[in-house]
Protein backbone atom coordinates (compact mmCIF):
# COMPACT_ATOMS: atom_id res chain seq x y z
CA UNK A 1 0.00 0.00 0.00
CA UNK A 2 1.25 3.34 -0.84
CA UNK A 3 2.33 6.14 1.64
CA UNK A 4 -0.72 8.28 0.36
CA UNK A 5 -3.47 5.37 0.15
CA UNK A 6 -2.59 4.24 4.19
CA UNK A 7 -2.94 7.73 5.02
CA UNK A 8 -6.59 8.71 3.48
CA UNK A 9 -7.11 5.51 4.53
CA UNK A 10 -6.67 7.16 7.99
CA UNK A 11 -7.82 9.71 7.65
CA UNK A 12 -11.37 8.70 6.63
CA UNK A 13 -11.33 6.05 9.46
CA UNK A 14 -10.58 8.74 12.12
CA UNK A 15 -13.22 11.20 10.01
CA UNK A 16 -15.97 8.41 9.98
CA UNK A 17 -15.39 7.64 13.53
CA UNK A 18 -16.25 11.35 14.60
CA UNK A 19 -18.87 11.71 12.56
CA UNK A 20 -20.36 8.81 13.82
CA UNK A 21 -19.53 9.34 18.01
CA UNK A 22 -21.35 13.43 17.01
CA UNK A 23 -24.29 11.73 15.62
CA UNK A 24 -24.63 8.90 18.30
CA UNK A 25 -24.23 11.65 21.10
CA UNK A 26 -26.79 13.87 19.23
CA UNK A 27 -24.53 16.82 18.67
CA UNK A 28 -26.37 19.72 16.68
CA UNK A 29 -23.00 21.96 16.23
CA UNK A 30 -21.79 22.05 12.60
CA UNK A 31 -18.77 23.16 13.31
CA UNK A 32 -18.12 20.70 15.90
CA UNK A 33 -18.08 17.89 13.04
CA UNK A 34 -15.95 20.35 10.94
CA UNK A 35 -13.24 20.68 13.94
CA UNK A 36 -13.13 17.22 14.70
CA UNK A 37 -12.21 15.98 10.80
CA UNK A 38 -10.29 18.48 10.57
CA UNK A 39 -8.17 17.32 13.64
CA UNK A 40 -8.50 13.42 11.92
CA UNK A 41 -6.87 15.26 8.61
CA UNK A 42 -3.76 16.33 10.64
CA UNK A 43 -3.83 13.45 12.93
CA UNK A 44 -3.68 11.41 9.86
CA UNK A 45 -1.09 13.84 8.23
CA UNK A 46 1.09 13.48 11.97
CA UNK A 47 0.99 9.57 11.39
CA UNK A 48 1.83 9.12 7.96
CA UNK A 49 4.30 11.28 6.64
CA UNK A 50 4.41 12.64 3.13
CA UNK A 51 6.73 13.78 0.72
CA UNK A 52 5.48 17.31 -0.12
CA UNK A 53 2.15 16.68 -2.64
CA UNK A 54 1.92 20.25 -4.89
CA UNK A 55 0.49 23.95 -4.18
CA UNK A 56 -3.31 22.37 -4.66
CA UNK A 57 -3.04 20.65 -1.43
CA UNK A 58 -1.34 23.23 0.19
CA UNK A 59 -4.21 25.61 -0.80
CA UNK A 60 -6.80 23.41 0.46
CA UNK A 61 -5.28 23.00 4.33
CA UNK A 62 -4.45 26.66 4.14
CA UNK A 63 -8.57 26.87 3.20
CA UNK A 64 -9.32 24.78 5.74
CA UNK A 65 -7.14 26.06 8.50
CA UNK A 66 -8.73 29.71 7.47
CA UNK A 67 -12.40 28.08 7.83
CA UNK A 68 -11.33 26.76 11.25
CA UNK A 69 -10.16 30.09 12.22
CA UNK A 70 -13.56 31.86 11.60
CA UNK A 71 -15.00 29.04 13.64
CA UNK A 72 -12.92 29.58 16.37
CA UNK A 73 -12.99 33.27 16.55
CA UNK A 74 -16.98 33.12 16.11
CA UNK A 75 -16.66 30.91 18.99
CA UNK A 76 -14.72 33.04 21.19
CA UNK A 77 -16.60 36.29 19.96
CA UNK A 78 -19.95 33.96 21.41
CA UNK A 79 -18.42 33.63 24.83
CA UNK A 80 -17.28 37.02 25.28
CA UNK A 81 -20.19 39.16 23.89
CA UNK A 82 -22.69 36.63 22.43
CA UNK A 83 -25.94 36.15 24.28
CA UNK A 84 -26.13 39.39 26.01
CA UNK B 1 -3.71 12.99 -11.21
CA UNK B 2 -4.65 9.99 -9.12
CA UNK B 3 -8.37 8.80 -10.60
CA UNK B 4 -9.42 6.42 -7.94
CA UNK B 5 -8.96 9.01 -5.20
CA UNK B 6 -10.97 11.82 -7.68
CA UNK B 7 -13.50 8.96 -8.41
CA UNK B 8 -13.83 8.09 -4.53
CA UNK B 9 -13.91 11.99 -3.28
CA UNK B 10 -17.02 12.43 -6.23
CA UNK B 11 -18.86 9.62 -4.30
CA UNK B 12 -18.50 11.10 -0.99
CA UNK B 13 -19.24 14.40 -2.44
CA UNK B 14 -22.22 13.50 -3.77
CA UNK B 15 -23.42 11.23 -0.78
CA UNK B 16 -22.68 14.91 1.37
CA UNK B 17 -24.42 17.59 -0.48
CA UNK B 18 -27.70 15.35 -0.87
CA UNK B 19 -27.77 14.77 2.79
CA UNK B 20 -26.49 18.44 3.41
CA UNK B 21 -29.80 19.96 1.10
CA UNK B 22 -31.89 16.99 3.11
CA UNK B 23 -30.30 18.24 6.58
CA UNK B 24 -31.01 21.64 5.59
CA UNK B 25 -34.49 21.49 4.08
CA UNK B 26 -35.39 19.21 7.26
CA UNK B 27 -33.63 21.40 9.76
CA UNK B 28 -31.76 18.40 11.12
CA UNK B 29 -28.18 20.32 12.45
CA UNK B 30 -26.66 16.00 12.64
CA UNK B 31 -27.18 15.52 9.51
CA UNK B 32 -25.96 18.63 8.21
CA UNK B 33 -22.60 18.68 10.57
CA UNK B 34 -22.38 15.06 9.18
CA UNK B 35 -23.02 16.41 5.76
CA UNK B 36 -20.15 18.89 6.19
CA UNK B 37 -17.64 16.77 7.34
CA UNK B 38 -18.46 14.34 4.82
CA UNK B 39 -17.55 17.38 2.15
CA UNK B 40 -14.22 17.63 3.86
CA UNK B 41 -13.27 14.43 3.12
CA UNK B 42 -14.73 14.50 -0.47
CA UNK B 43 -12.28 17.71 -0.75
CA UNK B 44 -9.43 16.53 0.79
CA UNK B 45 -9.83 13.09 -1.39
CA UNK B 46 -10.43 15.17 -4.53
CA UNK B 47 -7.38 17.39 -3.77
CA UNK B 48 -5.09 14.82 -3.30
CA UNK B 49 -6.26 13.12 -6.31
CA UNK B 50 -5.88 15.91 -8.89
CA UNK B 51 -2.33 16.46 -7.35
CA UNK B 52 -1.27 12.82 -8.31
CA UNK B 53 0.89 9.97 -7.93
CA UNK B 54 4.22 9.97 -5.05
CA UNK B 55 6.60 12.13 -6.19
CA UNK B 56 8.47 9.34 -6.19
CA UNK B 57 6.85 7.62 -8.97
CA UNK B 58 6.96 11.14 -11.12
CA UNK B 59 10.86 11.09 -10.97
CA UNK B 60 11.51 7.49 -11.92
CA UNK B 61 8.70 8.06 -14.75
CA UNK B 62 10.97 10.61 -16.18
CA UNK B 63 14.07 9.03 -15.78
CA UNK B 64 12.81 5.29 -17.11
CA UNK B 65 11.70 7.80 -20.05
CA UNK B 66 14.98 9.30 -20.64
CA UNK B 67 17.11 5.97 -20.18
CA UNK B 68 14.97 3.99 -22.78
CA UNK B 69 15.66 7.09 -25.38
CA UNK B 70 19.05 6.93 -24.75
CA UNK B 71 19.36 3.08 -25.45
CA UNK B 72 16.83 3.62 -28.21
CA UNK B 73 19.15 5.61 -29.74
CA UNK B 74 22.59 3.57 -28.94
CA UNK B 75 20.92 0.89 -30.87
CA UNK B 76 20.15 3.34 -33.97
CA UNK B 77 23.61 4.82 -33.84
CA UNK B 78 25.28 0.91 -33.46
CA UNK B 79 22.91 0.08 -36.26
CA UNK B 80 21.51 -2.64 -33.87
CA UNK B 81 17.94 -1.31 -34.59
CA UNK B 82 16.79 -4.04 -36.63
CA UNK B 83 17.85 -6.96 -34.36
CA UNK B 84 15.48 -8.60 -31.94
CA UNK B 85 16.55 -8.55 -27.64
CA UNK B 86 17.46 -11.60 -25.73
CA UNK B 87 17.47 -12.20 -22.28
CA UNK B 88 20.76 -14.11 -21.85
CA UNK B 89 22.41 -14.47 -17.95
CA UNK B 90 26.02 -13.81 -17.52
CA UNK B 91 27.96 -14.81 -14.34
CA UNK B 92 24.24 -14.94 -12.75
CA UNK B 93 23.23 -11.38 -14.09
CA UNK B 94 20.23 -11.50 -16.75
CA UNK B 95 20.85 -9.25 -19.40
CA UNK B 96 18.65 -8.27 -21.79
CA UNK B 97 21.21 -8.13 -25.28
CA UNK B 98 20.83 -6.78 -28.59
CA UNK B 99 23.30 -8.17 -31.11
CA UNK B 100 25.97 -11.04 -31.07
CA UNK B 101 26.01 -12.96 -27.64
CA UNK B 102 27.34 -10.38 -24.86
CA UNK B 103 30.63 -10.81 -23.20
CA UNK B 104 30.27 -8.46 -20.89
CA UNK B 105 27.23 -5.94 -19.43
CA UNK B 106 27.37 -2.15 -21.54
CA UNK B 107 28.09 -1.52 -25.12
CA UNK B 108 30.89 -3.84 -26.97
CA UNK B 109 32.30 -5.90 -29.85
CA UNK B 110 32.15 -9.53 -30.38
CA UNK B 111 34.30 -10.12 -33.98
CA UNK B 112 33.61 -6.68 -35.04
CA UNK B 113 30.21 -6.42 -34.61
CA UNK B 114 28.22 -4.63 -32.04
CA UNK B 115 26.04 -5.56 -29.33
CA UNK B 116 24.10 -3.87 -26.22
CA UNK B 117 23.68 -5.74 -23.31
CA UNK B 118 21.68 -4.31 -20.11
CA UNK B 119 21.85 -5.75 -17.35
CA UNK B 120 18.70 -5.72 -15.48
CA UNK B 121 19.57 -7.90 -11.93
CA UNK B 122 18.04 -4.74 -9.58
CA UNK B 123 14.91 -5.64 -11.72
CA UNK B 124 14.93 -9.51 -11.88
CA UNK B 125 15.10 -9.56 -8.03
CA UNK B 126 12.89 -6.70 -7.77
CA UNK B 127 10.09 -8.68 -9.47
CA UNK B 128 11.16 -12.15 -8.26
CA UNK B 129 10.49 -11.00 -4.93
CA UNK B 130 6.87 -10.14 -5.21
CA UNK B 131 5.72 -12.20 -7.83
CA UNK B 132 4.63 -15.40 -9.15
CA UNK B 133 4.72 -15.08 -13.82
CA UNK B 134 4.11 -12.76 -15.69
CA UNK B 135 0.52 -12.14 -15.10
CA UNK B 136 1.55 -10.54 -12.20
CA UNK B 137 4.25 -8.44 -13.44
CA UNK B 138 1.99 -6.86 -15.81
CA UNK B 139 -0.95 -6.34 -13.49
CA UNK B 140 1.82 -4.97 -10.92
CA UNK B 141 2.29 -2.76 -13.94
CA UNK B 142 -1.33 -1.89 -14.30
CA UNK B 143 -2.08 -3.08 -17.31
CA UNK B 144 -5.77 -3.83 -18.21
CA UNK B 145 -6.33 -6.58 -19.97
CA UNK B 146 -3.65 -9.99 -19.95
CA UNK B 147 -3.51 -12.90 -22.30
CA UNK B 148 -0.06 -15.76 -21.68
CA UNK B 149 -0.11 -18.76 -23.84
CA UNK B 150 2.29 -20.68 -23.00
CA UNK B 151 3.60 -23.32 -25.32
CA UNK B 152 6.76 -25.44 -25.81
CA UNK B 153 9.29 -23.19 -25.34
CA UNK B 154 7.26 -20.36 -27.01
CA UNK B 155 5.28 -17.48 -25.46
CA UNK B 156 2.68 -15.39 -26.67
CA UNK B 157 1.59 -12.52 -24.87
CA UNK B 158 -1.23 -10.04 -25.37
CA UNK B 159 -2.05 -6.90 -23.16
CA UNK B 160 -4.48 -4.40 -23.46
CA UNK B 161 -5.31 -1.20 -21.77
CA UNK B 162 -1.66 0.35 -21.10
CA UNK B 163 -1.58 2.62 -18.73
CA UNK B 164 -1.10 6.13 -20.08
CA UNK B 165 2.89 6.37 -18.59
CA UNK B 166 3.56 3.17 -20.47
CA UNK B 167 1.67 3.14 -23.05
CA UNK B 168 3.63 6.76 -24.07
CA UNK B 169 6.96 4.66 -24.78
CA UNK B 170 5.77 1.67 -26.59
CA UNK B 171 7.06 3.33 -29.74
CA UNK B 172 10.43 3.10 -28.39
CA UNK B 173 12.89 0.14 -29.36
CA UNK B 174 14.02 -0.19 -25.35
CA UNK B 175 11.14 0.69 -22.95
CA UNK B 176 9.66 -0.29 -19.64
CA UNK B 177 7.23 -2.48 -20.82
CA UNK B 178 9.33 -4.91 -23.40
CA UNK B 179 12.19 -4.69 -20.64
CA UNK B 180 9.69 -5.73 -18.01
CA UNK B 181 8.07 -8.46 -20.07
CA UNK B 182 10.96 -10.13 -21.19
CA UNK B 183 12.27 -10.27 -17.56
CA UNK B 184 9.56 -11.41 -16.42
CA UNK B 185 9.64 -14.50 -19.30
CA UNK B 186 13.08 -14.99 -18.71
CA UNK B 187 12.53 -15.29 -14.83
CA UNK B 188 9.66 -17.43 -15.35
CA UNK B 189 11.34 -20.06 -17.40
CA UNK B 190 14.76 -19.68 -16.39
CA UNK B 191 15.68 -19.73 -20.00
CA UNK B 192 17.53 -17.67 -22.99
CA UNK B 193 14.53 -16.01 -24.46
CA UNK B 194 14.56 -14.17 -27.73
CA UNK B 195 11.66 -11.93 -28.68
CA UNK B 196 10.60 -13.01 -32.00
CA UNK B 197 7.73 -10.68 -32.61
CA UNK B 198 6.61 -7.19 -31.29
CA UNK B 199 3.89 -5.31 -32.44
CA UNK B 200 1.94 -2.02 -30.90
CA UNK B 201 -1.29 -0.16 -31.65
CA UNK B 202 -2.39 2.32 -29.27
CA UNK B 203 -2.32 1.33 -25.97
CA UNK B 204 -2.55 -2.69 -26.48
CA UNK B 205 0.25 -4.74 -27.08
CA UNK B 206 1.29 -8.44 -28.56
CA UNK B 207 4.87 -10.34 -28.41
CA UNK B 208 5.94 -13.78 -28.88
CA UNK B 209 9.20 -15.04 -26.89
CA UNK B 210 10.62 -18.18 -27.66
CA UNK B 211 13.37 -20.22 -26.31
CA UNK B 212 17.11 -18.68 -27.95
CA UNK B 213 19.57 -20.99 -29.79
CA UNK B 214 22.35 -21.73 -27.37
CA UNK B 215 25.61 -21.02 -29.10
Amino acid sequence: MKPADTMLLVFTVLACLAMASLSLLGEERVDVYYSLTLLAYFVSRTLVPLPHRGRLVDVLEILLLMVFGVVVGYRVYEVLWGEG
Amino acid sequence: MELRYIAAGANAAAIAVTALVYGLLGGLETVVGAAVAGLTVAAVLIAYGVAGGEPIEILLAGYSKSLSEFASRLLEDTNLLDTKPRIEWWMGVPMIVWGRRAHAPGLGLVDGSPYLAIPVKGLTDALGEETTGIEDVLKNLGVGRINVIREQGRYDIEVEGLPKIIAETTGLPVNPLLVAIMVAVGLESRREMKLSSYECRGNSCRFRLEEAETR
